[in-house]
C-alpha cells in the first residue's frame, strides 16, 4: 500500500510461458505514463518468480495478463501462494478471459478486478491508481 | 536509326505535354475541391497517412509516378524484379496453399481437426505447436500445468507425433510446423516418423519456421541470441543437404506485426532477419544459389487493403534486389520472396465476433491480391478462443469463395499499374532500403537486435496505436465506434482431461522406451552441441529413440544458457 503523493509500485507478468504480451506492455507503458512504477516481469514466467518478485519488490498492486486460456488453472495457483505468503498486493487481471471465469476467479480466488477484452487504458489506470492508494 | 530517334523524341514530347495537360487539370480539380468544401462544407476528414506513417494525398494520378519504368518496376511475373508475381502463371495455374493453422488438446485432437480440414478442402497441413513445446517443456513438467494443448498440439515425444499425423499421407502432403522458436526437436521427430513409415526424406514438402529471431524482438526466448542462430541454420543446413522439399527457415514478420509493429517494420526487420540466418549460412561454405531458393517467408494481412498489398509487393521486389544486388545470386529461384500469410489475429475483436468474418475477408484478399504462396485466414472467435469446426470451416469457405467466385485469382497482380498502389509499393520499398541502411551502420541485423532497437520501435509503435484506438483516431467498429458489449458465444476450450491424457502418454513413453538407447543418444546429441557441430543427425537419433522435447531443450540449456528477459 502506497502513501498518498507517493508512487505506486506495480508488478507486471504473465504466468507460464504463454509468450502473448502485447497486452501488457501496453498496460506496463500505461502506467508508467501515470507515474506508477512498473516492475515488468513479462512473458515466459514461472509461478514462484512472480512470488518472489512480489515480496522482495514490496509491490502495492500486482497485475497478470493470460490469453492462451491458462488462468483457469495458474491464476488460482498463484493466488494460493501468495495468500500463503501473506501478500497482501491487490491482484488485477486482464487478457481473453470468459466471463464466467472471470467471476469465478473474483468470487472464489480473490482476484480483486478482471478486464476483458475492450477495457480502456484510462479505467485500467484508474482502477491500479485506487487500488494503490487503498 | 535517325528516324527511330525522331521517334522517341516525338514520344517523349507528346509524353511531357500530356503531363502538362495533366496538372493544369489537376489544378482544375483542386479548384474544384475547394469550392465543393466552400459549397458544401463537407470537409476531407481521411487520415492523413497510412498505418505506417507514410503521408497521403487524396489521390494519386501519372503526376505521382513520373519517370516511372515498367520494366524496371514492374516486369513479368517470374520475371525480374518479380514485383507481379513469383511464378509466370501465378494462380491461374495453381491457387496458393489453403493452409489453416490447426492443433490443440490432445493429439487425437489434432488430427481429426485435419481430417476435418482436408474433408472440408484445405490443401495443406499447417500444425500449431502449445507454448510449452515451443519453450522446451514437456506435457509432464507441473509447471506447465494448464497450458498443455491450449494454443497448439502438445509435442512432447516421437509418440505425439504418431499420433497427430495417424493416416494423414506425409509422403504426399506438404507440411508446415509453426514451431515459433527453434524447429529442432519437433522437426527431428517429424523426420523421425518419416524414418520409420519409409518414405525418402528427399520426398517430404514443407516448412518449418525455425525462425529464433523474432522471439527477440517481441515475446521472450528461452535460448540466447547466437546459439539460437546456430540451431535454426543446423536444420536449414540439413535440409539443404537431404531435404530439397523442405524449407529449414520461414522468416516470420507475422508475430513482429501481431506485437504491434507497423507494415513497414514488419517487411524491414523481417528481411533483415533473413539476412541474418543466409550470412550465417553462407559463413559455413554454402553457395547462395543454393541457400536461397530454400529460404521462405511469413507474413501478416492486417487491415489496410492497399498498405498490405503494396507491402507484400515491395517486399518481393526488395528481396530480388537485393539478393542479385548484394549476394550475387544468380538463379531465378533464388531471388523469389515467397511466403505464407496469415490474416491478422490482432486485428479482431471478441465483441460483435461475427464482425471479423467481414475483417478476415479484407485480410485474405489483400494476401491474394498481393501474390501469396500459401494462406491461413483467422477463425472469427479467434479474439476469444480456439477455432470450433464450425468456425474453421468457415474461415476455409472464405478463401473458396474468393479464390471460385470473386474472380480475383484470374487476372495476375489485378492491382498492378494502378497509380496509388504502384506510388505507394514505390514508398514502402524505400522505406524498406532506409532500414537496410540504418541496420548496416549499426554493424548488421545481429548488432541490431543485440542493441535492442526494433524491440523499443515495436513496443512505441504498438503503445501508439492503442492510444489512438482509445482515443478514437483509429476507428474500430464495436471498440470505439458503435460499441458493444462481449456476446457469449460457443467457444472451443481445451479441458484438463486433455491435458491429463498427454501427461499420461509422456509418462508412458519413458516408462516403455529402451532407457540405455534414450540415455546414449541423448549424451551423443549433447555432445554435438557442446562441439558447436550441426546438431541435427543426433536430434533425430535422439528422437528416435524417444527422447523428449523438454529432454533435448533441457540440453540446449545446460549448453547454451537460458535466454536473456527482455522488455
Amino acid at each position: 500500500m502506497a502513501q498518498r503523493g507517493k508512487r505506486i509500485r506495480v508488478l507486471l507478468s504473465k504466468v507460464g510461458v504463454d509468450v502473448h504480451d502485447r497486452g501488457l506492455k501496453v498496460i506496463a507503458a500505461a502506467l508508467r505514463d501515470a507515474g506508477m512504477e512498473v516492475i515488468y516481469l513479462g512473458a515466459s514466467r514461472f509461478q514462484n518468480e512472480i512470488v518472489k518478485a512480489a515480496e522482495e519488490e514490496d509491490v502495492d498492486v500486482i497485475g497478470i495478463s493470460s490469453m492462451e486460456g491458462m488462468h483457469h488453472v495458474k491464476i488460482p495457483d498463484l493466488m494460493k501462494e501468495l495468500n500463503e505468503k501473506n501478500i497482501e498486493a491487490p491482484v488485477v487481471c486482464g487478457g481473453i478471459i470468459p466471463l464466467d471465469e472471470a467471476k469465478a476467479l473474483k468470487e472464489q480466488c480473490g482476484v480483486s478486478e478482471v478486464f476483458p477484452p475492450g477495457s480502456s487504458l484510462k479505467e485500467i489506470v484508474e482502477y491500479f491508481k485506487r487500488c494503490g492508494y487503498e | 536509326m535517325k528516324a527511330r530517334r525522331s521517334r522517341v523524341r516525338r514520344a517523349g514530347k507528346v509524353r511531357r505535354s500530356e503531363a502538362g495537360k495533366t496538372r493544369r487539370v489537376e489544378n482544375e480539380w483542386k479548384r474544384t475541391c475547394e469550392g465543393w468544401v466552400a459549397e458544401t462544407r463537407i470537409r476531407d476528414r481521411a487520415p492523413q497517412t497510412s498505418p505506417s506513417g507514410i503521408p497521403l494525398k487524396s489521390i494519386y494520378s501519372p503526376l505521382d509516378l513520373e519517370g516511372f519504368n515498367y520494366l524496371e518496376k514492374l516486369g513479368f511475373p517470374g520475371l525480374y524484379p518479380f514485383t507481379r508475381g513469383v511464378y509466370p502463371t501465378m494462380y491461374r495455374g495453381r491457387p496458393w496453399t489453403i493452409r489453416l493453422l490447426s492443433g490443440f488438446g490432445t493429439g487425437e485432437d489434432a488430427n481429426e481437426r485435419f481430417k476435418f480440414l482436408f474433408k472440408e478442402g484445405e490443401t495443406g497441413l499447417n500444425l500449431a505447436l502449445d507454448s510449452p513445446t515451443i519453450y522446451g517443456y514437456d506435457a509432464d513438467d507441473p509447471r506447465m500445468r494448464g497450458e498443455v494443448g491450449q494454443g497448439g498440439a502438445s509435442i512432447s515425444s516421437l509418440e505425439a507425433i504418431e499420433r497427430i499425423f495417424a493416416d494423414l499421407p506425409i509422403g504426399r502432403l506438404s507440411t508446415s510446423i509453426v514451431t515459433h522458436f527453434l524447429g529442432m526437436p519437433t522437426f527431428a521427430m517429424y523426420v523421425a516418423l518419416a524414418d520409420k513409415l519409409s518414405i525418402p526424406r528427399g520426398e517430404l514438402r514443407g516448412t518449418t519456421q525455425n525462425d529464433p529471431l523474432w522471439l527477440f524482438h517481441v515475446g521472450n526466448p528461452p535460448l540466447p541470441l547466437k546459439p539460437s542462430i546456430k540451431l535454426a541454420v543446423d536444420l536449414q543446413e540439413f535440409c539443404l543437404e537431404q531435404m530439397p522439399k523442405w524449407y529449414g527457415i520461414n522468416v516470420s514478420g507475422y508475430h513482429i506485426r501481431e506485437a504491434g509493429a507497423n507494415a513497414v517494420q514488419e517487411a524491414a526487420f523481417t528481411l533483415a532477419d533473413a539476412t541474418v540466418f543466409i550470412d550465417e549460412t553462407l559463413r559455413r561454405g554454402w553457395d547462395i544459389d543454393k541457400v536461397a531458393p530454400q529460404v521462405s517467408f511469413f507474413m501478416n494481412a492486417h487491415n489496410d487493403l492497399f498498405e498490405e498489398v503494396a507491402k507484400f509487393r515491395a517486399m518481393r521486389r526488395f528481396w530480388a534486389k537485393i539478393l542479385k544486388e548484394k549476394y550475387n545470386a544468380k538463379k531465378p529461384r533464388s531471388l523469389i520472396f515467397k511466403f505464407h500469410t496469415q490474416t491478422a489475429g490482432s486485428a479482431l475483436t471478441a465483441q460483435e465476433p461475427m464482425n471479423n468474418i467481414v475483417r478476415a475477408t479484407v485480410h485474405t484478399l489483400s494476401a491474394i491480391l498481393g501474390g501469396t504462396q500459401s494462406l491461413h485466414t483467422d477463425s472469427y472467435d479467434e479474439a476469444l478462443g480456439l477455432p470450433t469446426e464450425k468456425s474453421s470451416r468457415l474461415a476455409l469457405r472464405t478463401q473458396h469463395i474468393l479464390l471460385h467466385e470473386s474472380g480475383v485469382s484470374h487476372v495476375i497482380d489485378p492491382l498492378g499499374g494502378s497509380y496509388y498502389v504502384e506510388w505507394l509499393t514505390d514508398k514502402i520499398e524505400e522505406e524498406i532500403w532506409r532500414y537496410f541502411d540504418r541496420i548496416d551502420a549499426a554493424g548488421g541485423m545481429l548488432a541490431y537486435t543485440e542493441a535492442g532497437i526494433p524491440r523499443k520501435e515495436i513496443n512505441k509503435t504498438s503503445y501508439k496505436t492503442q492510444l489512438e484506438i482509445e482515443n478514437g483516431r483509429l476507428p474500430i467498429v464495436g471498440i470505439n465506434l458503435f460499441r458493444s458489449k462481449i456476446e457469449n458465444i460457443e467457444i472451443c476450450r481445451v479441458k484438463l482431461e486433455q491435458e491429463n491424457k498427454e501427461i499420461e502418454a509422456v509418462r508412458r513413453i519413458r516408462q516403455i522406451r529402451d532407457q540405455r538407447k534414450a540415455d546414449e543418444t541423448l549424451q551423443e546429441f549433447k555432445r554435438a552441441c557442446e562441439k558447436w557441430e550441426n546438431v541435427t543427425p543426433t536430434a533425430i537419433k535422439a528422437a528416435k529413440a524417444y527422447v523428449t522435447n523438454g529432454e533435448m531443450y533441457q540440453v540446449f540449456r545446460e549448453v547454451y544458457g537460458e535466454g536473456p528477459h527482455l522488455e
